[in-house]
């Protein structure tokens, strides 16, 4: 098992990370070599074990429908980035128009 | 060509923004387009790092509401996943939403089918998530107001049962008409708050299988989606008997050209990636609360209209009531005096329906709320306020709000039960009108409606004219 | 003695707060002197991100004798601490390690700081730290390798790297870092210090930078272990925006430290301390514990730990699942580094590209694979279930003794720079995230040094037992010595 370069490439377009043609080189080969490591768990028979997402907790808590105070533009704008605009109101990026 | 040797498969899914005061995991308001863009916004809604989702019990008991309303089963363990993919409009880079454990499922909702008969539609799941933020688009710019981010979303998914686009609209506006009933949401379409999407396929006539299924995304009305899906019936067919190959992708409607258009392919669909959202623990949903929650229901949405039947509303006035999604409206206003249940649909028929078309704003799009028309329309019953008065108050209402005893007294619309005020007033007209006052001495009785014209004038709205009527003809009696 | 004003900084956190009730000096002078130290420090050692010394001073002006609150109710007027990076600081920069928050100003302030801040402490400044806590040396930041104050040629351990050094160099009494598989715990015992993974749960997760959020727990590093327990005491409780905080009552542990371990139960793995990779120095350190735990009146139980050569494999996978969609907000949009490409895809490309470290890309890499179609029954649900088998088996072990011994690392700190691949970091955790895979309470403390370095051992106890390992650890620790600590060190000559 592992993965290829190529297939580096694909993935971090799907999670929009450029890499160079060396990092995903680079990347491709750990990955390979954690996933054959990661063979080791076939030792275990977990077949029926129930997976453990959170740790202890077995119900989350509810909160009441009551409303807090939200946060100001000035807040937005002293966030950092620039990318909130007060004028507009609104945070803005580059023309989005198709999937 | 034709259509008649395929059957049509039909599969409906409807995502609804739930009616809670705050957002699904954070205490904002969920109020997105009522307050200014980007002001109700905290570090959860925003995704900043750190942040933590905290469960909304109010989004829980409309889930299962609605699950319940469309006679589906609840689980007693359900659980978030996160759904991972990446837009400028989902702030987090997932949303948290439901796949392995909805809220519910196993339910149907009851249509009249193409045959005239009655047919359930049977509903797969209910799951409750969180919306995107909303992007609209400037120039070369796409701006992002964050204000839905967060509000809270039930996606509710049928089975693929139906057999044309009549009976998906028929199922979408019933079920529109049971969601705003119990409360669950208020599904104004134009606000985006009931989003429609449908898959369809067409296979030949006894096949085992479905054909080749595409979907079309976010219909602006019911009407379009049954267009739509008409459309893509009939081109399934003609790609089928030209030869041609269908591909499951992703459609959208072309109103204007009344045509469907490829938005996405299967080759791009997404790899969501879900997983247990770790920042949520499981969640039991008790049985006992889902049967205090069931038990605290209006009735069934097909209950009440046969009650109103038997209140003796016309069918006419029920078709009207339902026509304009005054249903809901109309049980929340009568739910602690169902026996004054036809006073209040008289006149949310006779009189808040000429106020949505002279105002061009459909009484879910008011300000009206039900509490305060039930409260001016029990002013008006209890001769606290005049029918002029009523009018007014409700105008008042619909455009701007508020308790109705509040706006009334504001705008001294109280009829006057001082006789003292009246029999005052009475006394200027005469005394004004004295020439008149003679000609009906002098036997010409027909003066009496413009005396009493001018007094109710006088009084201005505050004038109940049973009252004036009465004490004006004792003054006439006198003079 | 009078103490000299350069040393305030170096006193405990007790030793502090008697200090400023007693008025032996001030707010400003404390703050004054960790300034000073932390200056002369800093070229050479790098703990710091961000500091605030006009927001530090401020604050200390604001601590005249008379605001102090007198007894001995444990607070922390006037007393100054430092923060990992990546706790939210109100209107402060906070850039968890990360270029891709370089200028990220957070408008809120973690649960822990707003405790923090509830109960006087001043906060100097901000922690280096290893990008978005993924690293186990101190190296992995955007802002350049921590160095270890004991041997500045050797990494500090990570992630919570600069916490650890900060309060090891003497700058201040205190630090608050996180842990998701050892990230308090390893650089505490690399730097001579005591480090606290309490119960997940216990500490609130509201306003942390998330690397693996069913994993991570904020946790106090100090250099005793009576200030572990003070602070930790403080921080720790319910609160009601962290969906995973425990709602069960916190008894406060600073009470019952003095209390010894009479009558406790105690487990090691003989075996595993034989096993090989691990560093002679730090299983004799495990066995002089057991020695003098016997000796305190502990009875020693020896057990198998079976599952915990499992543990790295599963717990890389968990962790990395969670990291990548973590880490899927810093999509260029709100955040402060942008790097403009043709258009919005291609910004949020180059944005991460160049926005994150090659380990962050990796490990974002990793755990997408791991949850995408096809590969999710492999990796992330596998992991999952072998995680419930550390859950039950550390349940039951735990259930029959009250805490359970092993080294912290399995070898002791490397030389800054030194490569080694991803695998063989990722060994090093391989004692200290069975914790944070089973959720469990553990504490690394020194036990003393070897060549000139502190080692520590680990000590595991159940569900909400933190109090029996300070108890554990403050009998220990009056049987050791730290030699030439580099808080007690003079400041160094010479300028920045």
């Amino acid at each position: 098992m592992g993965i290829s370069a190529t297939e580096a490439l694909r993935l971090s377009e799907m999670l929009r990370i450029s890499l160079s043609q060396a990092e995903s080189e680079r990347i491709a080969d750990d990955v390979t070599s954690i996933i054959d490591y990661v063979g080791l768990l076939d030792e275990l028979d977990v077949s029926a074990v129930d997976p453990m997402g959170t740790a202890i907790l077995d119900n989350a808590p509810l909160r009441d429908d009551v409303p807090a105070s939200s946060l100001d533009y000035a807040d937005l704008k002293a966030m950092g980035g620039g990318a909130f605009d007060p004028e507009l109101a609104a945070f803005l990026v580059q023309g989005v128009f198709a999937d | 060509m034709s259509e008649r040797k395929y059957v049509t498969t039909v599969g409906v899914e409807v995502h609804v923004e739930l009616a809670t005061r705050t957002k699904m995991f954070c205490s904002c308001l969920n109020a997105p387009q009522d307050v200014p863009p980007n002001t109700a916004v905290c570090p959860v809604c925003l995704g900043l790092p750190g942040s933590l989702p905290v469960i909304n019990r109010e989004a829980v008991r409309l889930g299962v509401v609605a699950a319940l309303a469309l006679n589906c089963a609840v689980n007693d363990r359900i659980w978030f996943e996160r759904k991972n993919y990446m837009y400028p409009d989902l702030v987090k880079g997932y949303q948290i939403s439901q796949i392995v454990s909805p809220l519910g499922g196993n339910g149907w909702l009851a249509i009249i089918g193409d045959d005239g008969e009655e047919k359930r539609i049977l509903i797969n799941r209910v799951h409750l998530e969180e919306d995107t933020a909303r992007l609209s688009h400037a120039g070369d710019n796409s701006l992002i107001d964050v204000n839905r981010s967060g509000a809270p979303l039930m996606e509710i998914v049928t089975e693929p049962v139906m057999r044309s686009g009549r009976e998906a609209e028929e199922y979408v506006r019933k079920l529109r008409a049971i969601l705003v009933y119990n409360g669950v949401s208020r599904c104004r379409i134009q606000r985006g708050e009931m989003r429609v999407e449908a898959n369809v396929s067409i296979a030949p006539e006894g096949a085992t299988r479905l054909g080749v299924r595409t979907e079309i995304k976010n219909q602006a009305g019911f009407n379009h989606m049954r267009s739509a899906v008409e459309y893509e019936v009939r081109r399934h067919a003609g790609v089928i008997e030209s030869g041609g190959t269908l591909h499951q992708e992703t459609r959208g409607w072309d109103d204007a050209n009344q045509r469907t258009f490829v938005q996405r392919s299967k080759e791009d669909a997404h790899d969501y990636r879900y997983f247990p959202e770790p920042d949520l623990p499981p969640l039991k949903i008790d049985p006992a609360w889902v049967k205090e929650i069931g038990a605290g229901m209006a009735t069934g949405y097909e209950d009440y209209v046969r009650g109103l039947l038997d209140h003796g509303l016309s069918p006419a006035d029920i078709e009207a009531l339902s026509r304009n999604d005054a249903l809901g409206f109309l049980r929340l206003a009568a739910a602690d005096m169902p026996e004054k249940t036809p006073l209040f649909a008289k006149r949310l028929v006779k009189d808040v329906f000429a106020l949505a078309n002279s105002t061009a704003m459909a009484l879910d799009e008011s300000k009206l709320r039900p509490a305060a028309f039930r409260d001016a329309a029990l002013l008006l019953e209890n001769g606290k306020i005049a029918a002029e008065g009523f009018r007014t108050l409700l105008d008042l209402l619909y455009r701007e709000g508020g308790a109705a005893e509040q706006v009334a007294r504001g705008n001294q619309l109280f009829v006057e039960t001082d006789h003292g005020a009246v029999e005052e007033a009475i006394r200027k007209v005469f005394a004004g009108n004295a020439a008149m006052v003679a000609e009906f001495k002098a036997g010409k009785t027909a003066v009496r409606n413009a005396l009493l014209g001018r007094t109710m004038k006088a009084l201005g709205k505050k004038a109940d004219p049973r009252v004036v009527s009465g004490l004006l003809d004792e003054a006439l009696k006198n003079a | 003695m009078p103490i000299a004003k350069e040393s305030y900084a170096s006193l405990t956190l007790e030793e502090t707060l008697a200090g400023l009730r007693a008025g032996s000096f001030t707010a400003s002078d404390l703050v004054g002197a960790a300034l000073a130290r932390i200056e002369r420090f800093e070229p050479a050692i790098n703990a710091m991100v961000t500091l605030d010394d006009a927001g530090a001073k401020a604050a200390a002006a604001r601590w005249s004798r008379d605001a102090i609150p007198a007894g001995d109710a444990p607070n922390l007027s006037g007393v100054p601490v430092a923060l990992k990076d990546n706790i939210m600081t109100r209107g402060f920069r906070t850039t968890c390690g990360s270029k891709i928050l370089a200028n990220f100003v957070p408008p809120y302030d973690a649960a822990t700081v707003e405790k923090l801040r509830a109960a006087g402490a001043i906060i100097v400044g901000k922690a280096n730290m290893d990008e978005f806590a993924m690293g186990s040396t101190g190296e992995n930041s955007a802002f350049g390798a921590t160095r270890n104050p004991w041997n500045p040629e050797l990494v500090t351990g990570g992630s919570s790297s600069g916490s650890a050094a900060v309060v090891a160099y003497g700058g201040v009494p205190a630090a608050l870092g996180t842990d998701t598989g050892g990230s308090i715990r390893q650089p505490a015992a690399f730097c001579g210090l005591v480090g606290m993974k309490a119960t997940y749960g216990r500490v609130s997760r509201s306003g942390v930078g998330a690397l693996g959020s069913s994993l991570d727990q904020v946790g106090p590093l100090t250099r005793t272990v009576r200030d572990n327990a003070l602070l930790y005491d403080l921080i720790a409780g319910h609160d009601p925006s962290d969906s995973t905080s425990l709602e069960q009552p916190f008894t406060p542990t600073l009470g019952e430290i003095e209390d010894g371990v009479k009558g406790f139960r105690i487990a090691y793995d003989p075996g595993l301390l034989e096993s090989e990779g691990v560093h002679r120095a730090h299983a004799d350190a495990v066995r002089a514990v057991v020695a003098m735990v016997k000796d305190a009146g502990a009875e020693v139980a020896e057990v198998s730990l079976p599952l915990v050569k499992y543990g790295v494999a599963a717990y890389y996978i968990i962790c990395a699942c969670e990291a990548s969609t973590n880490l899927a907000r810093f999509d260029g949009v709100r955040y402060s580094v942008r790097e403009t490409g043709a258009d919005m895809w291609d910004t949020y490309s180059k944005t991460r590209g160049l926005g994150f470290g090659e380990e962050v890309k990796r490990r974002i890499m990793m755990g997408s694979y791991a949850l995408s179609s096809g590969y999710y029954d492999a990796y992330y649900l596998k992991a999952a279930k072998v995680r419930r088998l550390f859950a039950t088996e550390y349940e039951k072990l735990l259930s029959g003794v009250d805490a359970v011994l092993l080294p912290v690392t399995p070898a002791p700190p490397r030389p800054i720079g030194q490569k080694c691949t991803p695998l063989e970091c990722y060994l090093g955790d391989v004692f200290t995230l069975v914790a944070n895979m089973a959720g469990i309470p553990a504490l690394a403390f020194p036990v003393g040094a070897h060549d000139g370095l502190p080692v520590g051992v680990q000590a595991m106890a159940g569900y909400f037992r933190e109090s029996a390992l300070y108890r554990l650890a403050r009998t220990v620790e009056k049987n050791v010595k730290l030699p030439d600590a580099p808080w007690a060190r003079p400041i160094p000559e010479g300028g920045k």
